[in-house]
């Protein structure tokens, strides 16, 4: 119980908030690719320009895909820079991430550049990438 | 979670915080066999089924069955230590009971972070006492679950059981890891006691505990979830174990209280006496009506059972300490072959929680850990409880086995000798018997001179006669905690 309750006060803060979706076109385009789904639902990304914004779940963008396969795909115009993603698969598809009642995420999340959290959401520094024109690819295993 | 029994009562008892070892003479050292045996690494593939050698006796008509065992057993790579005896990786000991002896086999359970560190070759995850490495991938508990405490039988599975994370389930044949156990999708990584209190009637209570919320978990006899609900703690405490009785669900709320949100975790509970120790009595109907009584501060890791009397008066036992000082300390030392013979050891106590809302302990002055009861009474009316016992000067843990009777106040006793680390020991019925205690103590015994784990096998009406039988396995298997016997 230990465990739990220290886990769950860092995920209580994090990974929440990915409902809406807002598209920024510019000049390039990134390509998310998502392997190891189960096929249904959704996977929901929130993308990120800053530290302070990703710190702060203030996401420039969001984009989603549907998984009817172990693959799912989307691509958004955005200008080149340097961002970072957090993501879940809404398996469920209520447009929201799974908590048990302890606030703990019960469904599959993901980072940009496959970074993982230790106890808690990925670090900016692990996260981040920079997107340049007119392709950028991040492959992501969930 | 102990058995590490270091009561100030034994022969170094004077010495009092200062380890054995410092002050054993070198030539008493130097002759004592070596303990750290017992929290050593388990080979990573596991121990393949072999015979155990009969020391003497025969396996009596009627007993049959395996006992299943769970603990730590992988501690180190190299000279990376865990944090933390109770963060080595669990391993399941089998124990093969038949007419014709005794087949021992067992192995890892496969856990996330069992896998994620053999692949490194280092401790990386977080726990109880350790610390996680930087790159530490965690994503939920079950990442770090050790899956290191307990194992229950549960419909075709067994499920080798952690406090803070889910029970991993695992083929009781093969003993192959098939995962993590998600009762229902909006429940998945919420945490289950190793404690789980099975009801004569099959069903299953356990619990989670997250700061002053407790999460109680009803399912049926095959494991599915009939209810699962939030119920609020009195304090946001610590329990390992827990009792239930016919009508209720009895939390000995320990005022152990997690501080600051870092690892290790063990060196960031703070123990608040000034709250005492407040046992929160809950009714299986309705979680709603509850009653709270008080105790003044002390610790445990092992209650017994519980048992309600005509009049209401609720009764369990449990093995007390004053402080928590062995889970925030001497866990971390065992695993670095340190222990101190004055760290004081648990004393067998009955609490009896009375109608008018008293709470009173009848302390026995007799050192216990491990209760065990006839399970069939789980909840019911019943005099006795059998327990380990008794310090060695040369190791830590216990040394005897014990019987107390709370009826009559008789104990009886089989010491098994200096060299003798004893682990918990179950009570099995006779088939057709159904007296308290007719049947058989079966428990395992890691012998520091032979260097090898035994099995022996009880009376359990007669301890003091020592065991009916005795086989010695081909290995020394690390120290566990608890088990299963499946008929
Ligand atoms: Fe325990």
């Amino acid at each position: 119980m230990f465990k739990s309750q220290l886990i769950n006060v860092v995920f209580a803060a994090a990974l929440l908030g990915l409902t809406a979706t807002a598209a920024h076109a510019e000049t390039a385009s990134l390509t998310v690719v998502c392997d190891n789904l189960k096929p249904q639902g959704k996977v929901m990304i929130a993308i990120y320009d800053s530290q302070a914004g990703y710190d702060g779940d203030k996401a420039v963008s969001y984009a989603m895909a549907d998984v009817t396969s172990s693959q799912a795909k989307v691509t958004v115009e955005l200008a080149p820079g340097e961002y970072g993603l957090k993501m879940f698969h809404d398996i469920d598809g209520d447009g929201r991430m799974g908590m048990n009642p302890f606030g703990m995420p019960t469904e599959p999340f993901a980072f940009s550049n496959n970074a993982k959290g230790n106890m808690g959401p990925a670090t900016w520094d692990a996260a981040r990438f920079t997107v340049t024109a007119p392709e950028t690819t991040q492959n992501i295993a969930f | 979670m102990t058995n590490f029994d270091m009561s100030r009562r034994g022969l170094l008892g004077a010495l009092t915080g200062a380890g054995a070892a410092a002050f054993a003479p070198k030539s008493w050292a130097a002759a004592a066999a070596d303990w750290t045996i017992g929290v050593s690494n388990a080979p990573a593939e596991g121990y393949a089924d072999s015979a155990m050698m009969r020391l003497h006796g025969r396996m009596p008509a009627g007993l049959s069955g395996q006992l299943y065992r769970n603990g730590p057993a992988w501690f180190r790579y190299g000279d990376d230590i865990t944090g933390h005896w109770f963060d080595g990786d669990g391993m399941i000991q089998r124990y093969d009971l038949t007419g014709d002896g005794v087949r021992h086999s067992g192995k890892f359970v496969d856990t996330f972070k069992r896998r994620t560190e053999q692949a490194a070759g280092r401790i990386m995850m977080p726990g109880f006492g350790t610390k996680a490495a930087p790159d530490a991938p965690v994503s939920g508990p079950d990442d770090v679950n050790a899956a290191n405490t307990s194992v229950m039988r549960v419909g075709d599975e067994l499920w080798a059981l952690w406090e803070g994370g889910s029970p991993y389930r695992v083929d009781p044949h093969s003993l192959a890891t098939l995962g993590p156990k998600t009762f229902r999708d909006d429940l998945k990584g919420m945490a289950f006691l190793a404690h789980p209190k099975v009801e004569p009637s099959g069903r299953i209570w356990s619990a989670a505990f997250m700061g002053s919320r407790g999460w109680i978990w009803q399912l049926d006899a095959r494991g599915g979830l009939e209810r699962g609900e939030m119920i609020e703690l009195p304090l946001p405490g610590y329990t390992h174990d827990w009792a239930v009785t016919e009508r209720y669900l009895i939390f000995p709320m320990q005022p152990w209280v997690m501080e600051g949100m870092t690892v290790p975790i063990s060196e960031h509970m703070s123990w608040k006496p000034e709250q005492g120790l407040q046992i929160l009595v809950v009714d299986k109907n309705d979680f709603s009506k509850r009653r709270v009584y008080e105790l003044p501060a002390a610790f445990y890791f092992h209650t017994g059972d519980a048992w309600e009397d005509s009049d209401g008066t609720l009764h369990f036992d449990v093995c007390l300490t004053a402080t928590p000082e062995f889970g925030a300390k001497g866990g971390h030392d065992i695993v670095r072959g340190k222990f101190d013979s004055g760290t004081a050891g648990a004393d067998l106590v009955l609490v009896s929680l009375y109608p008018d809302g008293r709470a009173v302990t009848r302390p026995t002055g007799v050192s216990a850990e491990f209760p065990q009861t006839d399970r069939r009474r789980q909840g019911l009316r019943r005099d006795r409880v059998v327990h380990v016992h008794g310090e060695s000067k040369i190791h830590p843990g216990a040394r005897a086995l014990s019987l107390f009777d709370w009826k009559t106040g008789k104990r009886q006793v089989h010491d098994f000798g200096a060299d003798a680390m004893v682990e918990e020991a179950l009570f099995v019925p006779r088939p057709g018997g159904t007296e308290e205690l007719d049947g058989w103590m079966v428990g395992t015994v890691l012998d520091l001179k032979a260097k090898a784990t035994q099995l022996h096998v009880f009376d359990a009406r007669h301890l003091d006669d020592g065991p009916v039988a005795s086989w010695q396995g081909q290995h020394a298997t690390p120290l566990g905690f608890h088990g299963t016997f499946v008929s």
